[in-house]
Order: C-alpha cells, then sequence, then structure tokens
C-alpha cells in the first residue's frame, strides 16, 4: 500500500514522530528508534555547561532519521526564530518544530507569538511543524504563514493524559488542508491509534515512551498502534447503531418460527 | 583579554583562535559556537581569532520533545 506522509520535500512510511526527552540513558535512543520505526525524532538545544557536561545527543542520531530540532526555552518569536538558526546550520536539518512557551505551570504554547514565528522561518526555507493550541483560526494562520504541518497538543506537555483536545483536533483534521500531527499527551498506544483512526496524519511521542518501564517495547507498541489506526482510518470504519444487529443467522433449525 | 562566555567574563590569551578556546575547554567539534550572534562552522575554528569583549555562546543538542 503506497501512503506516504509528504512533509517537505521527505516522504515517510512512518507515522510516528517519537522525542528525545526523559530517557534514563540515551543510549536507549537508537533502541527506541529501531522498534517504533520512526523515521522523525526531536532534540533540543542548550548551552554547554562544562561543569555539567551533558552527552551530545547528536552522537545517538544515525543519518537516516529525520532531525526536528525543536526551539524549547523559546518565549517569544524572536528567541524561537533564533534557536531555528542556530539549529538548522549545526544539525543540516531544515526541519523545525515551533514551540513557544511563556506558561510554566501548563506549558501551554503561544499561538500568536507562533504564527509569527512560523512565517519568518518558512520564508527562510524552514520546514516548519508548530506545536499549537488547537484552535481553528489560529491554524488556519499558521497555513497561510507557510507552515509544512500543524502540531496540536492531546493534552499538556508530560502529562499522560491522552487526547483531551478531541474534538477540537477533529475540527482541524476537518478544516485545515496539511497534515494534523497530534504532539503531546498521549499517554498509551491506545490513544494514538485513536488519534490515527480519527484523521491524524501522525502523532509525537515522547513522556510516554521514555517514561515506560520497558521503553523499547513501549516505541514498539506505539510503533504497531500508528499503524493500525491509520490502517483502520484508510479502511472506513463502519456505521455505530443503537440496537443491536446479528452477526449470525438466527433463525435456525431448533425452532420453526 | 576578557571575553564572555555564555555571558560570563572569562580571561583567555590575547591572539586566541576559537579553536584553541575550545580545545582549552575540552569541547568537541560538534558543539555549535555562536560568536557575537554569528555562527562559526568548525572548519572556520582555526582561522577565527577572538577579540577582547567578543561574546560567545556554545550550544550542542541535547533530548528535548
Amino acid at each position: 500500500m503506497d501512503d506516504k506522509l509528504k512533509i517537505g520535500d521527505a516522504q515517510l512510511d512512518s507515522r510516528l514522530f517519537v522525542g528525545t526527552g526523559k530517557f534514563a540513558d540515551y543510549k536507549l535512543i537508537p533502541e527506541v528508534i529501531k522498534a517504533s520505526k520512526t523515521q522523525v525524532v526531536t532534540v533540543a538545544l542548550r548551552r554547554v555547561d562544562f561543569d555539567i557536561p551533558a552527552e551530545n545527543m547528536l552522537e545517538y542520531l544515525s543519518s537516516d532519521v529525520i532531525m526536528m530540532p525543536n526551539t524549547s526555552g523559546a518565549r517569544n518569536t524572536e528567541e524561537a526564530v533564533k534557536i531555528a538558526r542556530i539549529a538548522r546550520a549545526a544539525s543540516g536539518s531544515n526541519w523545525v518544530k515551533i514551540e513557544v512557551i511563556s506558561d510554566q505551570k501548563y506549558l501551554l504554547p503561544d499561538n500568536f507569538e507562533t504564527i509569527k514565528a512560523v512565517e519568518i522561518l518558512a520564508k527562510e526555507g524552514f520546514v516548519v511543524l508548530p506545536y499549537m493550541s488547537p484552535d481553528l483560526m489560529a491554524a488556519k494562520h499558521m497555513v497561510d504563514a507557510g507552515a509544512a504541518a500543524i502540531m496540536p497538543l492531546g493534552a499538556p506537555i508530560g502529562t499522560n493524559r491522552g487526547l483531551k483536545t478531541r474534538e477540537l483536533v477533529k475540527v482541524l483534521i476537518a478544516e485545515i488542508d496539511l497534515p494534523i500531527i497530534v504532539d503531546a499527551g498521549i499517554g498509551r498506544p491506545s490513544e494514538a491509534a485513536e488519534a490515527m483512526e480519527m484523521g491524524c496524519a501522525a502523532v509525537l511521542v515522547n513522556t510516554a515512551i521514555a517514561t515506560a518501564d520497558d521503553p523499547v517495547l513501549m516505541a514498539e507498541a506505539f510503533g504497531q498502534a500508528v499503524e493500525s489506526g491509520r490502517k483502520a482510518f484508510l479502511s472506513g470504519p463502519g456505521a455505530t447503531a443503537e440496537l443491536a444487529k446479528a452477526s449470525s443467522p438466527l433463525t435456525g433449525f431448533l425452532r420453526n418460527e | 583579554m576578557l571575553i564572555k562566555i555564555a555571558g560570563d567574563e572569562t580571561e583567555i590569551p590575547d591572539g586566541f583562535s576559537i579553536k584553541q578556546l575550545m580545545r582549552l575547554k575540552g569541547a568537541a567539534d560538534n558543539i555549535v559556537v555562536v560568536l557575537n550572534g554569528d555562527i562559526i562552522g568548525a572548519e572556520n575554528w582555526t582561522g577565527t581569532m577572538l577579540n577582547a569583549n567578543d561574546e560567545v555562546e556554545l550550544i550542542q543538542f541535547v533530548a528535548g520533545g
């Protein structure tokens, strides 16, 4: 079945994007990538602290996955644009996940600042995937600004609470002519499958995999759930009904009715 | 001479290149060097000399969602 997800110049077989945060050990990440079959992974940029050395994520990513640096830490358009430019120069990848957050309690994204960043970076040739609060009008502005996909949250980052924004995401799927990718909040493979059955183009999962007791097995489970949900969407689920409709013949040979 | 690294004033010898600074810091080649707002690729570290009051940011890729 030829069912590629087209974003920018890429044609992807996998519809699961994986975040690399919160893993107990960076060494798990190549295994997670392999088990999940993901082709897009997110990374972040930080100042080097020579007193507390952190491992460089680049050493754990092979060249056959697309690196999507995020702009985490940005509180406004200007900071997001600055991070994106540094990330592109450093990684060679022109993909960027725009993340502009100034709310520290719920980590909800600032759609207004995000739209402005999308416009600047799309003009500079970036493949821009904005993380956003699922709002139709904001999404339309992001489309006009040159976004390559729209990434609404399912629930606040890192909460594993699932598709709390279901109804609003459905509106985006119906009205926006770009891939809709649920990013944040998905806690279980069943929720990823549900997002895919609804018609999402992909999902981005991080915490749910990274905080599982066995992250590699959970990565595989998410990969299968996303594939399964996609196939269900493409197959066109049957209608629901209030009353039962027998799946087997009820008239038989025991009685004459 | 004094330069700023990540906002902190740091004393380095005159005529130091970025390459020498990186060696001094024990930094790997896949670190991103931003000098006064411009990204300096690793291939230009040897040829780029630091001047007094330069502002240097050293950035690397880390885990993130």
